[in-house]
């Protein structure tokens, strides 16, 4: 199925040592076809029930491998080696005769489904892609562009298995202790710890994953009602028991949880629906779209908010292991009313602090500082799921929204979701100053 | 042995087909397909047994009148039995109003989903009529009902009532077992007290009687027997889900107190129906509880895993739940209900797939019972592929999973089908069964097979079937086994339990023994007719029967002609049985004197679990401890201990003082490695002062090599009865080990030390180095060098002994270990030439080195893994451990597999494998791909580069000593192969104890705790093994065996992991 192409002319700005082009329509050099590659590797990722951490890797690495690509020949995006950690430069390219675009949608496929299973998950896209460029291409682009994609995804990947994730696999399982505050697994799925060192993995800006550690949580306590905790716990019991409609929309639209499990009798199954990762991840594309943003842009888009979403997980989940806080919905079950239900279904890991708010918050300050403040957009990512749009004046207040998600949905205290906007801003600010380009607005 | 006789000749014409309309289907009633009973019983009091069919319809129950000769008429409309309840369940006949004629008691599934309908009970009014008078009676329970089982719990003369109830809470969240006190109107089991002849009604005494009547209980199976022979019936019911089966002993004063806890060691996880009877003619009720396991590879391995231990102990015992295994359960009664110790794995019948009715009958007259299974359920919901299936379905229809009929018709259409066939299994009355559906002729039926009832339907003398089956007509299987005698006993009673219900009934015969209770509600949702059928082979004459009424008379024949029918009255009895005179416990070899002992020390266990650190470790080497090690230290005349402890809580020295108390000794200097987990100790006299001195061996398989917590500690005895730490003079093994074995290897007059090594605990399956450290002569040891023996590699060693097998005069040295064969390293002038012994690699945990057979040679008994176990059960290769570091990240990986037929599967399925190994998920995405293939198609190209290991005996055995430097092997008894064992110990008489179990499994595996101590015989004269009493109240994981000598009496220590010490005298 072709796309509808849009024709941009600002896009071809190509390295000084340019030949002449080929006739000017570039089937590539389309930035709606840049989101739904994204979109793709977002379908993978569901199918393959990645947790939205590990996630974070799949988007950030093929992002990067699709930045670089554009990088070589876009001055106002320069490389990212030098400024992610252990990035080191590509060797040199020769950009002549390659279809840069084209090569940047093929480095990011490679590096997207590298670690994807099971292998080649986005061949059949990947050879949808290579007959459009045979359509339009002659042999010697499209290997050259091949080519050039391979480099850059075998640099990437080389680089990528330097993040520690492969000794992760093997680390040692998060331990289940019947303590009072501590996390213990919830239902319907009891499902073990999810990536309790993921504190390990290198990030790729902050020098390390404690650059931000929040202050410690408020003190488990269920016997005193003047106590933070025991407010906390009123306050959302309260507020699950009494949720508006509005309320609940919220709560429904940030979910995000990848696999919900539901459980009747001794059938169960899963129910799917992006990850955090994959819902930002739509954002960039709806933002890019609406901005009009060029190919070179929305990829840098990309890349800039996958980047602060992979070290925002970082910084969190290094705060979530460090305190093992206890879920809402095991305080409340084993003291309170052993009938309530969170609204939505609690993740699998601690409570403290929360991680789609802290994601949310980077990937807002990632897209501010592309699109600007008060870029007002209309989020229709849920579609597909059949929970209805919701519009927002700005990015941030997506994310603040997102807060209230997460509290609304009952598996977050509400103060828990207040240090993560703060904490997930620090990152996204870190990062969007880190690797700004040429086209960054201001922020703060 | 069975034919199938269709209705066209029966004219059972009974399809049980479940009522299908919108909202209800197996989406939104979990137990839509649980299927209907069978209740059988002569309703005309003429001599043949009829039969009475319970449907999932509304007035779709059937009632057939037997004219003979496999006639049936329908006489349903004509009695008006037809049911008016929209789902019935379960269905029995008993006497309920004393009249002397059956009634029919049929249970409704109701109050949920739409359905609508009460329990019925229709009251035989005789000439084929019946009127129901349940509401009459108090006994129209509406809600979600299963069976009932009528008996006298009062023993008041009259039948009671039991109602078996089922739940629709959803169980995804586990409430802890606090809710089982919260009552529920339509859950949760009732009892009901026969008060007809005071008030005309049953009274519903179910709280002062201490029934659960919550919602946590699952009520599929029902199952009354004295259980403790102590006169008064008891209850066991089997709940499935996360709820445990419950053990309601009967107090004999109204109550009943549920003790499961107290007398078994698990339960199977998704209880469906049961079965109490003595299967093995030892005159004690056993229980068999049916589960869901699969028995193909193919099916097995496209189900979900069982969940990982640590997830398993949060949502079980965490919340009060006790343990559970998913597969059937086969619990022998160890004696007056003491402990149950489960075989079915042994026995081979724990997997017959969806099962509901187990039934215990001698279907071939041989005297020995015989086991029938129905099995089978129409949609498979747990299929792993059908569970993505579904998820991605919910993805694509734009509504919810609630909503459309259009949806849900889709969803359950893709889901597997699960037919089976009925399965009949011979029994041997000893621990086994073999398969016999084929020869008995049900292996190639295929359909759903629920509720299920036996009578000899044609008077012939053998026993024939009657199956409940979804959508297809019901079954009658006639058996036309060769004859054999037989004979039914029909009961009398003389009050208004009028067919005896509880009666017992002994039989001997020729020196050998049956025993059955009087019971109809049995195996699923039915009942069989109140009469005991005794399979008599080729005897004429009983010997003798005794019979045991409820209140207790009794009365004995004799010499009874073997008739197919004798009814026996209860007016001719007469006396107050007494069980203990009857069958006086056999003295035990072993009197428990632990009460009188005081011990400043129990072993405690840490909480470490191996498998968050190694994810497929096949099972936990972290909870060897403790082990015993005896001496009088201080020379007071008693000996003293020193008992290993685990990480954070150390091992102690306890002096032994007057009057049977240990006091801990010296407790500062042990404290002082708290931190490292001891597994064995040995007192000897490393410095030949006359005082024995102390060395621990440390290991526990949780810190890395190098770490100084593994280093062992030898401790110097100052001649006073204190120690002090010399753990300079040994060389520092920073490593995993776990055990010490002390003998002067070279004849220098000093003792030397062997150390066995096990583990390195991030790469468990590589072998390890074991060591002999020589003695120096003044306590000081280093490691003997490879010219006095070659221990390098020598594996994962659990246990070791020296003794002089060839006579030479110097100490030889056996080795048993995981994944190794035995190693026999025979000593000649202190230098050592390693002799495996061929075809011995094994699981071995305990080496004993004694002369079984007096003939001057020393001989071994080496414990292993036993045969109670998915690991050896349906298994007839060498079980494999392929070792390599699969997806290249410096982790090293464990892939167990077993062997069927020459094919290797990985014991684990694949979702469960991928977990571990991501790198598996790249070739195959459908579990379907790979299920019921072998682990070289699972792992491709992945398969290759790795270490083999293998265990081809899991036997426990003795080896004999041939005197020609061989060993000749030979099984222990099959009562010791139900766990792991840990220790022998002999007695001056010859016998042997053995004990062991073992916990540290993931939940797939199960636990193993069916063995209690037991006792076993080597006759010299047959040269065979023979098992002998057990001590059937001691659960536990034992670990060692040791006697110390007080006062010259001799006492057994018996330590078990995590738990006390127990002190046993010879008698």
């Amino acid at each position: 199925m072709k796309q509808i192409l849009i024709f941009s002319v600002a896009v071809f700005i190509f390295s000084s040592c340019s030949r002449k082009e080929k006739a000017t329509v570039n089937p590539f050099n389309d930035p709606i076809l840049f989101a739904k590659t994204v979109k793709e590797l977002n379908n993978v990722v569901m199918e393959n029930n990645f947790s939205p951490i590990v996630a974070s890797r799949n988007y950030a690495y093929a992002s990067i491998a699709a930045y670089e690509t554009i990088s070589l020949t876009d001055p106002r995006f320069p490389t990212f080696s030098g400024r992610l950690k252990q990035l080191t430069p590509l060797p040199r390219l020769d950009t002549n005769g390659v279809n840069i675009p084209y090569a940047s949608l093929l480095a990011f496929c490679k590096v997207g489904q590298s670690v994807t299973f099971p292998e080649g998950s986005m061949k059949t896209y990947v050879a949808k892609l290579d007959s459009m460029a045979a359509e339009s291409m002659d042999k010697e682009e499209i290997d050259k562009s091949k080519n050039l994609a391979d480099v850059v995804a075998k640099h990437i990947i080389d680089w990528s298995k330097g993040d520690y994730y492969t000794q992760t696999r093997t680390a040692e399982k998060y331990e289940v202790k019947n303590e009072e505050g501590r996390w213990v697994p919830t239902p319907p799925a009891y499902m073990e710890a999810v990536e309790p060192h993921w504190d390990m993995i290198r990030p790729m800006v902050m020098d390390s994953a404690d650059q931000f550690v929040p202050p410690a949580p408020p003190a488990f306590n269920v016997k005193d009602t003047s106590s933070k905790y025991y407010k906390e716990v009123m306050l959302i019991k309260n507020a699950i028991d009494s949720l508006t409609p509005e309320q609940k929309h919220i709560a429904d639209f940030w979910d995000d949880l990848g696999t919900r499990t539901i459980v009747k009798g001794h059938v169960s199954f899963l129910k799917k629906k992006f990850s955090p990762t994959g819902h930002w991840m739509n954002i960039v594309g709806i933002a890019a779209e609406k901005d009009k943003a060029d190919f070179g842009t929305t990829v840098y888009a990309y890349a800039l908010t996958s980047i602060s979403m992979f070290d925002a997980f970082i910084q969190c989940w290094d705060e979530k292991y460090r305190d093992n806080t206890v879920r809402p919905e095991t305080v409340i079950n084993k003291y309170f009313d052993p009938e309530w239900r969170p609204f939505l279904e609690t993740p699998p890991f601690p409570e403290y602090t929360c991680g789609h708010s802290t994601i949310s918050s980077a990937a807002a300050e990632a897209l501010t500082s592309v699109f600007g403040d008060n870029f007002a957009y209309t989020d229709t990512s849920e579609l597909e799921f059949n929970i209805p749009s919701r519009s927002f004046p700005s990015f941030r207040a997506a994310a603040i929204e997102n807060n209230w998600a997460r509290f609304y949905g009952g598996i977050h205290y509400h103060n828990s979701c207040i240090i993560s906007n703060e904490y997930g801003k620090k990152v996204g600010d870190l990062v969007a100053d880190k690797l700004k380009s040429s086209i960054s607005k201001k922020i703060n | 042995m069975f034919k199938s006789l269709p209705a066209s000749q029966t004219k059972v014409d009974f399809v049980n087909n479940p009522e299908s309309r919108d909202g209800l289907s197996i989406l939104y009633y979990l137990y839509y397909y649980n299927g209907g009973g069978v209740a059988i019983g002569d309703i005309n009091n003429d001599g043949l047994q009829d039969i009475y069919f319970s449907a999932n319809a509304k007035g779709k129950n059937k009632l057939y009148l037997n004219k003979g000769h496999f006639q049936f008429e329908d006489i349903t409309d004509k009695a008006g039995v037809a049911g008016t309840a929209d789902w019935s369940t379960g269905v029995t006949m008993a006497d309920v109003n004393g009249d002397g004629l059956l009634d029919i008691y049929v249970c409704a599934s109701s109050q949920h989903h739409g359905l609508k309908g009460e329990n019925q009970l229709f009251i035989n009014n005789g000439n084929l009529k019946f009127s129901d008078s349940a509401k009459k009676y108090n006994l129209n329970f509406s809600g979600l009902g299963t069976q009932a089982a009528f008996f006298d719990y009062d023993h008041d003369g009259d039948l009671d009532c039991y109602l078996l109830n089922h739940s629709l809470k959803p169980h995804q969240n586990i409430k802890d077992t606090s809710a089982r006190e919260v009552y529920d109107s339509i859950s949760g089991d009732r009892l009901l007290r026969n008060d007809l002849s005071a008030t005309g009604t049953f009274t519903d005494v179910s709280k002062e009687a201490g029934i659960y009547q919550s919602s946590l209980g699952y009520g599929l199976g029902i199952a009354i027997a004295d259980f403790n022979n102590d006169g008064w019936d008891d209850i066991y019911v089997g709940n499935d889900f996360h709820e445990n089966d419950y053990y309601y002993l009967n107090t004999g004063q109204g109550k009943f107190i549920e003790s499961g806890a107290n007398h078994f060691g698990h339960y199977s996880r998704f209880s469906m129906g049961n079965d109490a009877a003595d299967f093995n003619n030892d005159g004690q009720p056993d229980i068999f509880t049916a589960d869901m396991l699969p028995p193909d590879e193919k099916t097995l391995k496209t189900y979900g895993s069982d969940e990982n231990l640590s997830t398993y102990k949060f949502k079980l015992t965490s919340h009060g739940y006790q343990d559970q295994v998913s597969r059937n359960c086969l619990q022998r009664n160890n004696g007056n209900g003491d402990s149950y110790s489960d075989i079915a794995l042994q026995a081979g019948v724990s997997a017959t797939d969806w099962s509901w009715a187990p039934l215990f009958a001698d279907f071939d007259n041989d005297g020995k019972k015989d086991l029938f299974i129905s099995s089978g359920i129409v949609k498979r919901p747990v299929d792993l592929d059908y569970i993505r299936f579904v998820s991605n379905l919910s993805l694509k229809v734009p509504e919810n999973l609630n909503s459309t009929s259009k949806y849900d018709a889709m969803a359950i259409k893709e889901m597997p089908d699960g037919a089976s066939h009925p399965y009949f299994f011979k029994g041997d009355a000893g621990l086994s069964f073999i398969d016999v559906s084929e020869a008995w002729g049900t292996e190639n039926m295929k359909g759903y097979f629920n509720g299920a009832a036996y009578a000899d339907l044609d008077l012939d003398g053998n026993l024939d079937m009657v199956i409940n089956c979804i959508n297809a007509p019901a079954v009658i299987l006639q058996n036309k086994a060769p004859q054999k005698l037989s004979i039914d006993i029909k009961l009398k009673g003389s009050d208004k339990n009028t067919f005896g219900i509880g009666a017992k009934v002994w039989l001997f015969v020729k020196g050998k023994m049956q025993f059955q209770q009087l019971q109809t509600s049995r195996g699923f949702m039915s009942s069989c007719a109140p009469v005991l059928h005794f399979g008599l082979d080729s005897s004429r004459i009983i010997d003798s029967l005794l019979v045991v009424w409820p209140n207790q008379k009794y009365q004995v024949l004799k010499n009874v002609p073997g008739v197919p029918v004798i009814e026996i009255s209860q007016n001719n009895a007469g006396g107050v049985f007494n069980y203990r005179s009857y069958f006086p416990p056999p003295p035990s070899p072993l009197l428990d004197i632990t009460s009188t002992f005081r011990v400043g020390f129990t072993h405690r266990e840490n909480s470490f679990l191996d498998f968050n650190k190694q994810y497929l470790i096949p099972h936990m080497e972290s909870t060897r401890g403790p082990k015993v090690a005896v001496a009088d230290v201080n020379k007071d005349g008693l000996d003293d201990i020193f008992v290993c402890g685990a990480s954070g809580n150390p091992g102690q020295l306890l002096i032994q003082k007057p009057a049977h108390q240990f006091s801990p000794s010296d407790t500062a200097l042990f404290n002082a490695s708290r931190e490292s987990e001891s597994v064995d100790a040995v007192f000897f006299d490393a410095n030949k002062d006359g005082w024995p001195d102390l060395y621990v061996v440390a290991g526990g398989n949780q810190v890395n090599d190098g770490d100084p917590r593994l280093a062992d500690r030898f401790y110097l005895n100052d001649g006073k009865g204190h120690f002090t730490d010399a753990s300079a003079k040994i060389p520092a093994i920073l490593k995993n080990k776990s055990c010490v074995a002390v003998a002067d290897m070279d004849k220098d007059g000093d003792e030397d030390l062997f150390v066995g090594g096990l583990a390195n605990a991030t790469q468990f399956g590589i072998p390890q180095p074991s060591y002999i450290l020589v003695n120096n002569g003044s306590g000081m040891f280093t490691g003997a060098g490879k010219n006095i023996i070659n221990l390098d590699s020598t594996g994962i060693v659990t246990s070791a002994g020296f003794a002089d097998l060839d006579k030479n005069g110097w100490p030889d040295l056996v080795v048993g270990g995981e994944w190794m064969p035995l190693k026999v390293f025979y000593n000649t002038n202190g230098k050592f030439r390693e002799a495996d012994l061929p075809k011995t690699t094994g699981l071995w945990q305990s080496i004993y080195p004694t002369d079984v057979n007096g003939d001057g040679l020393i001989d071994f008994l080496a414990g292993n893994w036993g045969h109670n176990s998915k690991l050896w059960a349906g298994k007839n290769g060498p079980l494999k451990l392929y070792i390599k570091d699969f997806d290249n990240n410096g982790a090293v990986e464990q892939v167990m597999c077993y062997t069927i037929n020459g094919e290797e599967y990985t014991f684990l399925a694949k979702d469960e494998l991928e977990r571990a190994l991501p790198v598996l998920k790249k070739a195959y995405l459908h579990y379907s791909d790979v299920a019921g293939k072998t682990v070289q198609y699972m792992f491709y190209d992945l398969f290759k580069g790795f270490r083999e290991l293998k265990a081809e005996l899991l036997t426990s055995s003795c080896f004999i000593n041939d005197g020609k430097g061989g060993f000749l092997r030979q099984d222990l008894p099959d009562a010791l192969q139900l766990s792991p064992i840990f220790s022998f110990t002999g007695f001056s008489n010859g016998s042997y104890l053995a004990a062991g179990n073992f916990y540290g499994t993931i939940p797939y595996e199960g636990p193993y705790d069916a063995l209690f101590p037991t006792f076993m015989n080597y006759n010299k004269d047959t040269q065979k093994w023979a098992s002998g009493q057990l001590i059937s109240n001691l659960p536990g994981e034992v670990r060692d065996l040791k006697w110390i000598n007080q006062s010259g009496k001799n006492i057994l220590i018996l330590a078990r992991n995590n738990d006390s010490l127990r002190f046993f005298q010879p008698q």
